[in-house]
């Protein structure tokens, strides 16, 4: 993730007599009934803040969506504004999505969770899955927002790496004009998401950016599943045949020293870190896996 | 309950912490990489075992077989702040159980009528804890560049603050058997 990007929110909506003529142009054509409006407004007014922080040119109207540089999110009363303040060559697309309050039904997840999302949607514990559900629907949002060749896409069709991070990186599974590939088999030129989430004090802010398919010339180490299945075997003497990614990790160890042990042990051993809200949504072995090819991805930026 | 049945249980209560700390830093010191870390969490290790055993021997010694208590300071730590999410935040625990340690020895030093053996016992228990938090202090400081120095700053202080309302916790709730150790109970007590 660029370490320029700037966040900024607003609560108030910018005065209409404040528009520029192409700002005026779009606000026109909104429904006149309804929060439409008032949500526009307080959108524009926070990303003219991040503009003008970023030094770009304040006219939102020369800024069309999806965009390779800002990107803007807003509830029914708050807006949030993402702006990348220079440009780089291997990110293509910024998504930003804010959501606070009302949680999706866990009925929802199957339209805009993959299989393996749901899978791992499952396993969390059912007092859990509302916030977990309602994070990844900012993240999804996010890196839809982010790929900038989504006028066909459904939420449906991103993937996230690792479900119970709150970093980490997504793909498109459907590439843009193309059949969905056989399972396992990846476009070779497929678009790579970044993305980071936040907890508020009522929901989740998530933000995304596209990388351009040939920003990495070496091929990307990732954490074997196989490997993780046989460290875990040997730190806690269960039979390396019956672990699976989808082994639940509170069954697996028997009290918090044991699951604090294969924590560190995994940390030391992969050189990476983990924090609190990372063993929380912690679940499975998989998780595990996924978490663990993330941190080091990210590490390897 | 009498004076000697506090005692018996306050120093168990204590081999069974000094046990609990053994076990977990056997564990952790079985998942640090090579180095000093490794040989420094490895020896501290060892004096948590040791420590049990002190106490062991200072019951026995006293015609005070210990009792098998299950539960531990420790595990109320986990309660309060959840797991230790990885090695720097094992260390910020570590050092802030260490001082809260040192300083309930100090307090049970001063405690009126102590037995000599018992004395004995934690001052020799305490030249280790010192160098446990010696070397905790320093392994913080290596780790900062890792982890970030306002990130292990805010860690211990969290923790600092939530050792402060476990302790308070632990005196409500055992405040009957170690209330002799309290300045201001003895005070009471020995009022006409």
């Amino acid at each position: 993730m660029p370490a320029g990007m700037l966040l900024a929110t607003c609560d108030t909506p910018l005065a209409p007599d404040e528009l520029t003529p192409g700002e005026r142009r779009v606000f026109s054509a909104l429904p006149s009934s309804g929060p439409r409006q008032r949500t526009w407004l307080t959108a524009r007014r926070a990303l003219r803040r991040a503009l003008a922080a970023s030094g770009r040119p304040a006219d939102t109207s020369r800024y069309p969506m999806p965009n390779r540089v800002v990107s803007v999110s807003h509830t029914a009363r708050l807006a949030v504004a993402a702006v990348l303040p220079s440009a780089c060559a291997a990110v293509t697309g910024l998504g930003v999505d804010i959501e606070l309050g009302r949680r999706p039904k866990p009925a929802s997840a199957r339209f805009f969770l993959s299989g393996p999302e749901q899978r791992w949607l499952a396993a969390v514990p059912a007092q859990n899955q509302p916030d977990a559900l309602l994070r990844l629907w900012t993240v999804k949002e996010a890196v839809f927002k982010a790929d900038r060749a989504n006028a066909v896409a459904t939420l449906g069709d991103y993937e996230v790496a690792a479900p119970a991070g709150y970093r980490g990186h997504a793909r498109r599974t459907r590439p843009p004009g193309s059949v969905l590939p056989a399972p396992g088999e990846h476009s070779p030129q497929e678009t790579q998401f970044r993305y980071r989430t936040v907890a508020l004090p009522r929901g989740f802010l998530s933000v995304a950016i596209a990388l351009s398919p040939s920003w990495r010339t070496a091929p990307m180490q990732t954490v074997d599943f196989g490997q993780v299945a046989q460290r875990v075997s040997s730190l806690i003497s269960v039979p390396v045949a019956r672990l699976t990614p989808e082994t639940k990790i509170a069954e697996l160890v028997p009290d918090s020293f044991t699951f604090v042990e294969v924590a560190v042990d995994f940390q030391e051993e992969y050189d990476v870190v983990f924090d609190q809200e990372d063993l929380k949504a912690l679940h499975t072995l998989g998780d595990l896996a996924a978490l663990l090819d993330s941190r080091r991805a990210d590490r390897d930026d | 309950m009498t004076l000697a049945d506090n005692d018996r249980w306050l120093l168990s209560f204590y081999r069974s912490s000094e046990i609990n700390g053994a076990l977990f830093f056997g564990r952790i010191a079985r998942t640090v990489n090579a180095g000093r870390l490794q040989a420094e969490v490895t020896h501290h290790f060892t004096d948590e075992a040791n420590h049990a055993w002190y106490w062991t021997e200072c019951l026995n010694d006293l015609d005070a077989s210990p009792i098998k208590l299950r539960e531990a300071y420790q595990d109320q730590y986990l309660q309060a702040i959840g797991l230790p999410a990885n090695l720097m935040e094992v260390m910020a625990i570590t050092q802030v159980f260490e001082k809260r340690v040192i300083s309930q020895y100090r307090q049970h030093l001063r405690a009126p009528g102590l037995h000599p053996r018992v004395r004995q016992t934690i001052e020799k228990i305490m030249i280790d804890e010192r160098w446990h938090v010696q070397y905790v202090r320093d392994a913080l400081r290596d780790m900062e560049g890792k982890y970030g120095a306002d990130r292990v700053a805010a860690t211990i202080a969290r923790f600092t603050a939530a050792d402060e309302e476990i302790y308070a916790k632990t005196l409500a709730e055992y405040g009957e058997r170690i209330g002799f150790l309290d300045p201001a109970a003895v005070q009471i007590a020995e009022a006409p």
